[in-house]
């Protein structure tokens, strides 16, 4: 009787949550999830969604309502993450670091039917919008029956499964927008890369409120494998971690591979890790060398990323040994290619704009018609769309990509994809503050802000970490009497920094 | 109402101010000071943690490392005091 409905269903998932269906089915005594409660099975988590999916009807929402979700990496986003798919409603997955603006701004974008918070979450206002906490989801949903399957919602593959908010040239993230397709074909196209296996544990630390993060609860789905949540949210405790669930596989980006070789370097016990990924920001050779001294056996995936298509190139394990600075090469089934002003393709070994183009590019961000025509263009000869990444390197002869980086204020910090105009634009936002100029890795200072206005610097220190999040708060703060200007009006970020490099200090 | 600096020892104000904001300036620091507040992110932990080791000849377990233990300079200091097995 089993059998002849398996023969029904489609062997390939068309919907994201088919992921998690058919790990319920195939592998339904594995775990899934393991975190301090314990181990959740495949089977458990589909069950449980799925009463949390009748909760989420019961609530009154529906296909194409947005579902928020502020939430740590747990147990209970996993749940809530596979039940509002299977009502067909759209996740957006926010960090808890957010400040109460910065959710704002995402909740005033999105407009969605419900938001379900960490308990408790004490500078939550939710000023009109239906919120939750997660507790109370929890426990009404344990009185709700499964629903059975001619219950779940029928949904197209091009009916949009998640926003992710990421941070651009505007004053405010926006959310770009993944259909169902388009997840589906890159989580299988990342899978055929990275080999998770059933037998693996993969612990992760990086949020999901980051493609990088939610993703690995597809890529742990497609391969039956267990995904390990963090129980603390002290990086001090993240090897201790990393052993006691077992882990075998660690996503990092720099940040976190520098606090996992520190903490493996004072304790060298031996891990079950047996390979890395890394995307991001480059893991410098030096980076690279730490972690396999403090991993020895453990091998490493460098790769390339852009939320608005969620992958661009994979390298084989530990390619950067032979080819240094690779992040790889194009996902099976799309294209990388390189481009000159014109956008004609470059030669080998010459810099130009990274351009993509394949079934994993994302439909563009929501609500934000101009920013996304910018960044999604028509490719005129054969009209497909290609996704603009605004990152610059080159393909060497063996088509394997480099990175030498961008020209626009899009930067990395911690890990953290973040922007210097919007930063100016919650500088700017501080009653007291005239003009605002920032500019990220300033050789001996970091992340600087320099601006003009009656506030001391003191005091505009003090409010910073009450509207940005610690990723966007800058390392030093510089007050002028004015900022300079260019010979067009605009901010001589240049001549800031300049000023620094040859007086050593910053002054007029 | 006392500061309780006198309660650490001036290597161990050293091998915390790198890790915080210039803007503290050079004022004793306080043993309530919300040292993330202050600049200390988790690298810096991680570092400062590495730092204490070596310096007080102390070795934390898996279990004597809490999260909660570099909220002020003051729990970081207990922390080690209760490792050097240092009676309250």
């Amino acid at each position: 009787m089993e059998q002849t409905i398996d023969i029904i269903r489609p062997v390939r998932p068309v919907l994201i949550q088919q992921i998690a269906e058919s790990a319920a089915r195939a592998h339904p005594d594995a775990v899934a999830v393991r975190d301090r409660h314990g181990d959740l099975t495949h089977a458990a988590v589909w069950t449980m969604s799925g009463r949390l999916s009748s909760w989420l009807r019961g609530r009154g929402v529906g296909p194409g309502d947005r579902v928020l979700l502020r939430l740590r990496n747990s147990r209970e986003f996993v749940l809530l993450f596979q039940a509002a798919l299977r009502v067909g409603a759209v996740v957006v997955p926010t960090s808890p670091d957010l400040r109460i603006a910065q959710v704002s701004h995402i909740i005033r974008d999105c407009a969605p039917a419900l938001c379900v918070v960490e308990d408790g979450d004490a500078d939550w206002s939710a000023d009109g919008w239906t919120t939750v906490d997660v507790a109370t989801a929890m426990a009404q949903s344990q009185a709700e029956p499964e629903p059975d399957d001619v219950g779940e919602e029928p949904a197209s593959p091009h009916d949009v499964a998640f926003l992710i908010y990421t941070s651009g040239s505007t004053a405010a993230p926006k959310g770009v927008v993944c259909p169902h397709e388009q997840v589906v074909f890159a989580a299988g196209a990342i899978a055929e890369r990275l080999g998770y296996r059933e037998t693996d544990v993969v612990y992760c630390r990086l949020p999901f409120s980051f493609d990088y993060g939610l993703y690995q609860i597809l890529l742990a789905g497609l391969a039956g494998a267990a995904l390990a949540l963090p129980e603390s949210s002290s990086d001090v405790q993240v090897l201790k971690e990393v052993r006691a669930a077992g882990a075998t596989i660690v996503p990092v980006v720099p940040t976190l591979a520098t606090v996992l070789a520190v903490l493996a370097t004072r304790d060298r016990r031996p891990t079950a890790v047996r390979r890395f990924t890394n995307t991001g920001a480059e893991l410098t050779a030096e980076h690279s060398r730490r972690l396999r001294e403090t991993f020895p056996g453990a091998e490493i995936i460098s790769m390339y990323g852009m939320t608005e298509c969620k992958r661009i190139t994979i390298s084989g394990p530990d390619d950067d040994l032979i080819r240094p600075g690779t992040v790889g090469r194009a996902l099976t089934g799309t294209e990388v290619i390189v481009i000159d002003e014109l956008g004609a393709p470059v030669a080998a070994a010459t810099i130009g704009e990274v351009v993509v183009r394949g079934p994993h590019v994302m439909a563009g961000y929501w609500n934000a018609p101009e920013e996304t025509a910018k960044r999604y263009r028509r490719d005129p000869a054969t009209g497909a769309t290609e996704l603009h990444t605004g990152d610059f390197g080159w393909l060497d002869d063996a088509g394997d990509l480099h990175l030498v980086g961008r020209r626009d204020d899009i930067f990395k910090r911690r890990g953290v994809r973040v922007s210097t105009s919007e930063i100016e634009a919650a500088v700017l936002a501080v009653d007291g503050v005239r003009e605002a100029a920032v500019v990220p890795d300033v050789p001996g200072l970091g992340l600087v802000l320099w601006y003009s206005g009656t506030i001391t610097a003191d005091a505009l220190r003090a409010e910073l970490p009450g509207i940005l999040d610690a990723a966007r708060v800058p390392d030093r703060i510089l007050c002028r009497p004015e900022l300079p200007r260019t010979a067009h009006g605009k901010l001589d970020r240049r001549g800031l920094v300049e000023n620094i490099a040859l007086t050593g200090r910053d002054d007029g | 109402m006392a500061n309780q600096n006198t309660q650490w020892d001036p290597a161990f104000e050293q091998l915390l101010r790198p890790y915080l904001d210039e803007s503290l300036g050079s004022a004793p620091l306080s043993s309530d000071l919300d040292l993330r507040a202050a600049g200390l992110d988790s690298l810096g932990a991680v570092e400062l943690l590495v730092g204490v080791e070596e310096t007080y000849g102390v070795h934390f377990s898996d279990d004597d490392l809490t999260f909660d233990m570099f909220t002020t300079p003051a729990t970081l200091w207990s922390a080690v005091a209760a490792v050097r097995g240092d009676t309250a």
